[in-house]
């Protein structure tokens, strides 16, 4: 039986959560996950995370600045709130608000591992749910 | 239609950014915020080809650059300008070229000698490579580099770094010749017979101008020029113990750091000009002065006075005032208030100018100050065919005004090679948009300027290896996070808005208002932050992206050329 | 303005056992402005239905179309192409909207979206609040323009009772008490006397009492 690996996309906030990994990479990021730059965590956009697990991605996670330390004054709280909003609609339709998270973290991460280690977190707990479409 | 399903940021392409200041105040219009944001993304590469899109010289504008971008960059008002320079220093040392991208054919027939192989030249040799034609540069130095070579000291533009440029504008089939001077080793009309069907003269200013006063005939009276080519092609040179400097510019600057690397104890700089009025950059004089170079202002030099055919002293009176009433260099001294020092070695340094003996053609007119007649539109001079740009035909300036006229030459030869017109011919430049206004200014968070490192002071005076080490990829990163992309914010679809007010509250900025019954955002606020858009219960906003290209250097016209 | 609420997802798709073509049809006016019905909502709806659907591995097709206002033939006919392709149309248009629709398309069926609560207007963001019950009789230039039947539990045109607290209303700690403001605001006005006047049974066959109403005017109507 074919190990399942879960599709994740992994949305950060590019004030905070970037982790490093073309030019000088040292570190990579698995590579089901994929990344995606947001202006500010404020921009995750209800709409379009829907639509992305529509298209078959079994999970997403979105990491933010801090509570009290978005660039924008208060677009991570946003982001929460939506993802929040987005976890009803999902348990409306019978898929596990597991599948969404949000990372908060320090605005000074830039470099951190936080990324990454949301990755596992997330691919640990995707793995488990299996795939979102049977 | 389903939408694309992974695009964080909806990208229209009608949709673009208004031109931010940076841009807007650079003679290249180099799209800065596209370098930068790619920085911030550690696209260094692409930070790289961006800039190498609009510029040959990305490593030696990085360093040496006076950055007229800094200057207009709105974040100024919030804290500090960006390090503009030096994110593109980092991108040009740390990127890698693309060489697939930089390719050229050769399409063209006809032949182009450049005279000059300085930053104008070279700008319109690459470009004009770009463009298909065989270029030939001719440079009476041993070496390419022009006035960044043969002026700028090494511990502000390594050698390398200029070798490094050159290398690659020559990979694009440039042919340098160095060691030949044209008047001297061939004739300007030589050229023509040759088969050289246009000409460009980019000789800059190569000669140091010198004072009217007694005494500067004596030993040990230097002038700048001469004195900096010594030190730049190591040649032994002797600054003596007790240096004087005349001039208050750059050029000075230089010398008297330079002369403080050669051991030179005693160094002041004596200007005109008071503090507020010296023309060198800002940060130059602060080095300087960390550099423990004394600096005297408000004196002009009356004479030299020397002992035995050597320089033993030298005599300045006290400075009136240095500019008449219209603003021009006209200075007026208290002649009788007079301040004497001791020296040994003086070096002058007050402003060059260009050396046109080797054009002994009557149809290639001065003006009767001696200067190069040039066509300030299509930079040809009075002579078909003939075309001059940079310091030679524009008068003193920084080097990436020369590789703006430079490109500027590039396109309007092609053009006259082509047999256009290009009497009317014009470069337009874009409106870019005005200061951050007030109310935006208090709710932008402040994040404070990274520090350039360098070399520490106690080691600096030894050396003439490179003073300032460079971003490393963190500092560059934050740097470039502190970019408030300016112009590329958001736009509302009038014909979706509801005017239902969310963006109105929703802005963390209080940028969106209610205008002819739709919202309506200013560019000149908004930080495009994209809060509104995903908040939009209309779909009625987007972000604008940034530009892609600088009419100076149409992408089609530079990399594809024209057949 | 009217403001309304999104059904559950799952009660909207509980009546869509059979159907392969779905219309999902916004409405870009009122309901688009308190977020329930708009474009953004609209399509946030028909990707949740088109995942529900896709759980259950049923193949369905789902289109979406936002027009201005669903309470006007002109704007509805629009959406022809989309609902003559559907097997059965959603609307998150308010309930005239619905209604507006089934009866242009007919034999179409058109199930509601939305939940139609009330007129009222947003006293914060993501907050909307009753205002206006639409009785037919404005009562607002007597009561400081607080209106008691709209923002009174009991509609009372004497108030407050005795169920007033703290300035809140007994049937929720989180209702503030109409009359309570009616008497705050006519202090500010200086009209505090009116208080003191006893207002006359309402003239309550302007409101529901005659069934459906409707208004016309002569001069416009053709």
């Amino acid at each position: 039986m074919p190990v399942f690996r879960p599709k994740i996309i992994g949305y950060y906030c590019q004030y905070c959560a970037y982790l490093s990994d073309d030019n000088f990479g040292k570190v990579k990021i698995p590579s089901n996950v994929k990344k995606c730059k947001l202006l500010c965590s404020g921009k995750l956009d209800i709409l379009n995370i829907l639509e992305t697990f529509e298209s078959g991605i079994d999970g997403i996670f979105v990491v933010g600045c801090k509570e009290d330390e978005c660039r924008n004054i208060n677009g991570n709280s946003r982001a929460s709130r939506r993802v929040n909003y987005i976890k009803k609609i999902l348990e409306q339709i019978g898929i596990s608000s597991e599948r969404i998270a949000v990372y908060n973290i320090e605005p000074e991460s830039l470099f951190s591992n936080v990324f990454l280690e949301a990755s596992a977190e997330m691919g640990k707990k995707i793995r488990g749910l299996g795939p979102i479409y049977k | 239609m389903r939408k694309s399903l992974l695009g964080s940021v909806k990208q229209n392409n009608d949709n673009e950014t208004l031109t931010p200041p940076c841009q807007g105040a650079c003679p290249i219009l180099t799209p800065v915020q596209r370098y930068i944001s790619a920085i911030a993304e550690e696209r260094v590469d692409d930070a790289l080809a961006i800039n190498l899109e609009v510029n040959p010289f990305p490593s030696i504008c990085g360093r040496i650059c006076c950055h007229p971008c800094e200057d207009r960059c709105r974040r100024i008002k919030v804290d500090e300008a960006l390090s503009i320079a030096s994110l593109k220093r980092f991108a040009a040392d740390n990127g890698r070229v693309r060489t697939e991208k930089q390719k050229t054919v050769k399409s063209k027939k006809h032949k182009i000698a450049v005279i000059g192989a300085g930053p104008a030249g070279l700008a319109a040799a690459n470009d004009l490579a770009l463009l298909g034609y065989p270029v030939t540069v001719f440079e009476k130095m041993p070496e390419a580099g022009g006035m960044l070579r043969v002026g700028v000291p090494k511990y502000r533009l390594p050698k390398d770094v200029i070798q490094k440029e050159v290398k690659r504008i020559k990979s694009l089939g440039v042919e340098i010749k160095t060691n030949v001077e044209v008047g001297k080793d061939i004739k300007i009309n030589d050229l023509k017979k040759e088969g050289y069907k246009a000409i460009l003269i980019g000789v800059g200013l190569a000669l140091s101008r010198s004072l009217p006063i007694e005494g500067v005939e004596l030993k040990g009276v230097h002038l700048a020029l001469p004195f900096l080519k010594a030190v730049n092609f190591d040649e032994k040179v002797k600054p003596g113990k007790k240096l004087i400097v005349i001039g208050g510019g750059n050029v000075a600057v230089d010398v008297a750091r330079s002369a403080r690397r050669l051991g030179a104890k005693d160094i002041k700089m004596i200007c005109l000009e008071s503090k507020d009025e010296m023309p060198a950059h800002c940060w130059e004089v602060e080095e300087t002065l960390e550099e423990k170079v004394e600096i005297v202002n408000s004196l002009g030099p009356k004479r030299i006075i020397g002992k035995d055919g050597k320089v033993s002293g030298i005599e300045f009176m006290a400075v009136k005032s240095v500019f008449d009433d219209f603003g021009r260099f006209n200075p007026t001294f208290y002649k009788n208030k007079i301040t004497k020092f001791e020296c040994d070695t003086v070096i002058i340094a007050i402003g060059q100018m260009a050396d046109l003996s080797f054009l002994n053609d009557p149809e290639i007119k001065l003006n009767e100050r001696g200067q190069l007649i040039v066509n300030k539109n299509n930079f040809s001079t009075t002579k078909n065919g003939v075309f001059a740009c940079g310091e030679v035909a524009s008068g003193p300036g920084i080097a990436v005004e020369a590789i703006a006229a430079g490109k500027k030459t590039a396109i309007s030869i092609d053009k006259y090679l082509r047999g256009e017109d290009i009497s009317c011919l014009k470069f337009e430049r874009p409106d870019s948009i005005s200061e951050l206004p007030e109310k935006t200014t208090e709710l932008v968070k402040k994040y404070s300027r990274q520090k350039m490192p360098k070399i520490p002071i106690k080691e600096r005076l030894k050396t003439f290896s490179e003073l300032e080490i460079g971003f490393d990829k963190k500092i560059a990163v934050r740097e470039a996070l502190r970019c408030m992309s300016c112009g590329a914010g958001a736009e509302v679809n009038s014909d979706k808005c509801i005017a239902c007010l969310t963006c109105v509250r929703v802005c963390p900025y209080e940028v969106p208002e209610i205008k002819d019954g739709f919202a309506y955002m200013d560019a000149e606020e908004c930080q495009a932050c994209g809060i509104c858009a995903s908040e939009c219960p209309a779909s009625a906003i987007e972000i604008r992206h940034y530009k892609e290209s600088s009419p100076f250097c149409d992408k089609e016209l530079l990399v594809k050329g024209r057949v | 303005m009217i403001i309304a609420s999104q059904k559950s997802v799952r009660e909207i798709a509980d009546n869509l056992t059979k159907h392969k073509r779905i219309s999902v049809a916004g409405c870009g006016t009122c309901v688009a402005v308190c977020f329930a019905g708009g474009e953004r909502e609209s399509e946030i709806l028909a990707s949740a239905l088109r995942m529900f659907f896709k759980l259950k591995s049923r193949k369905v097709e789902i289109r979406q179309q936002t027009v201005k206002r669903q309470c006007e033939w002109e704007f509805i006919e629009e959406l022809k192409e989309n609902i003559d392709w559907a097997d059965i149309v959603v609307s998150t248009a308010c309930g005239i909207g619905v209604q507006a629709v089934q009866k242009k398309y007919l034999p179409k069926r058109v199930l509601p979206g939305l939940n139609t609560s009330f007129m009222g207007m947003p006293t914060s963001p993501g907050v909307w609040k009753e205002r206006c019950l639409g009785c037919g009789d404005c009562v607002l230039d007597e009561t400081g323009g607080i209106c008691p039947i709209a923002r009174c539990a009991k509609n009372l045109l004497n108030g407050p009772c005795g169920g007033s607290q703290n300035g809140k209303c007994e049937i929720s700690k989180d209702i503030d008490c109409a009359w309570q403001e009616i008497y705050d605001r006519l202090k500010v006005l200086g009209l505090l006397d009116s208080m003191n006047e006893i207002a006359l049974p309402k003239n309550w066959s302007t409101s529901r009492d005659g069934g459906p109403r409707r208004i016309v005017r002569e001069d416009v109507n053709t």
